[in-house]
């Protein structure tokens, strides 16, 4: 078997070893039915980015907007371009923190006219983050004139927490709430290659997160 | 065939030197953070106070460059950046607006603006222990009436941050952090402005006497959400005055 070969047959070992993770969802919602929706109406994803010590990241975000937006056909405007269309209203310093105040800024006619120009019905409030909770064991590499190669064993945890609120800018009402905990073990063995066994914690909140959020919209 | 060995062995030799040095450079490169500030603004939601303004960005606010050499090397570029922030929010803020690199003698606009930058602050995840990159600005905005006689020293601090991320640039992180930041510094100074007692005081009386003045009426039209917004007397309380 040629070295190229035998590399390729473990760098595909490695990419398709992945951990387990434990995704538990729970909902609220204030209705039964569907959230109603005509044609041209659009949704945006936005994260919660004012607490010191964490920020809810943007591509958890990204991908939550992808997860509603695909089997849903629902128009899900990009939380980049809604930021920038409406500057300075929706930084972290200044983006409403409940309805009340978003109430009082679809009083204001400019920010009114930005919002209803892209037709955003609906506003969806994601706030949390993933973090490693625990680290154990270590990995050593070494290298010298013959070649190289690493030895050990390491494993950590990640645990991502989020809660989405569904606002409704139509009826200034709280429509929902999707709050997801996902946890999951990783790990690395060395024994000349280092093969990764890594749990997807973020990818896993975000699918769980946007197919509950995408059942409000579609049945 | 000697000579040919000896010149051979002495190439060999070039090479591995020159191999240690790259080595060597790449280690020390490999340790430090250098970050020239790259990124766009959008164009504010406010509305224009009737006022002209000139905008001073001098040479230490326009090249402003932020070094830290305590454990790892991080510098930070972020003068052009600010100006061009400083350039889009004036630009929608005042009814007329324009830019210079130092103080004018005699001001031909309402307003004379000079911010400049007090203290940055830069933090990193291995000094935190958090999974983010911080970024801290301290300004002075500096305001001066047509005369040149100071109205306020703003002093207005911005905040940015970013999530770490697996495979993610401590560069890209960093300018992100300084994004978002400047995007923050935006933010406060649009909303702050008219916010600032000495500033506001400033606008009261400037509209107050160009509503004394029969010859130009004016029509103040305050930035969003200003919880003090700049108002103008209202018929009655002129007919009072009078």
């Amino acid at each position: 078997m040629s070295g190229v070969r035998r590399l390729a047959i473990v760098l595909s070992i490695c990419t398709t070893l992945i951990a387990c993770t434990t995704t538990t969802v729970d909902e609220y919602r204030e209705s039964n039915g569907q959230l109603d929706m005509t044609g041209k109406d659009k949704v945006v994803v936005l994260g919660r980015r004012h607490a010191s010590d964490r920020e809810t990241e943007p591509d958890f975000i990204s991908c939550i907007g992808k997860e509603i937006n695909q089997a849903a056909k629902v128009g899900v405007v990009g939380e980049l371009e809604f930021m920038n269309s409406v500057y300075p209203w929706f930084e972290p310093r200044t983006a409403p923190l409940g309805l009340k105040r978003m109430d009082k800024m679809l009083n204001q006619p400019s920010i009114a006219q930005r919002i209803r120009s892209q037709n955003i019905r609906y506003m969806i409030w994601v706030d949390g983050n993933t973090e490693t909770t625990d680290r154990k064991g270590s990995i050593s590499c070494a290298v010298g004139p013959g070649g190289g190669g690493c030895f050990g064993f390491a494993t950590w945890e990640k645990q991502g927490v989020y809660e989405a609120v569904i606002w409704d800018l139509h009826d200034s009402d709280e429509e929902g709430r999707v709050k997801v905990d996902a946890h999951g073990s990783s790990y690395l063995i060395a024994v000349g290659i280092p093969v990764p066994i890594i749990a997807q914690v973020q990818d896993q909140a975000c699918e769980g997160i946007g197919r509950q959020l995408r059942s409000f919209f579609t049945s | 065939m000697v000579k040919r060995l000896l010149i051979k062995g002495l190439l060999i030799k070039q090479r591995t030197q020159l191999s240690a040095i790259l080595l060597a450079a790449l280690v020390l490169t490999g340790c430090a953070t250098r970050v020239d500030v790259q990124g766009a603004f959008p164009d504010p939601v406010t509305s224009q106070l009737p006022v002209s303004a000139v905008v001073v960005f001098d040479e230490s606010f326009s090249t402003h460059r932020f070094e830290r050499t305590d454990t790892q090397e991080v510098s930070i570029i972020i003068g052009h950046t600010q100006v061009d922030l400083f350039t889009t929010v004036t630009k929608s803020m005042f009814r007329e607006v324009s830019f210079t690199d130092s103080m004018p003698a005699a001001a031909s606009a309402d307003l004379v603006l000079a911010p400049k930058v007090e203290e940055v602050q830069i933090s990193m995840p291995y000094n935190t222990h958090l999974n983010v990159f911080e970024v801290w600005i301290k300004y002075n905005i500096q305001v001066f009436d047509r005369s040149g006689e100071p109205i306020a020293d703003w002093i207005m601090s911005a905040y940015g941050k970013t999530p770490t991320k697996f495979m993610k640039s401590d560069t890209k992180a960093l300018n992100l952090a300084a994004i978002v930041a400047l995007r923050d510094a935006g933010a406060h100074f649009i909303i702050g402005f008219t916010q600032v007692p000495e500033i506001r005081h400033w606008l009261d009386n400037r509209a107050g006497n160009m509503a004394n003045s029969p010859a130009s009426p004016p029509t103040i039209n305050p930035p969003i959400a200003s919880p003090q917004k700049v108002s103008l007397p209202t018929a009655d309380e002129k007919q009072a005055a009078l």
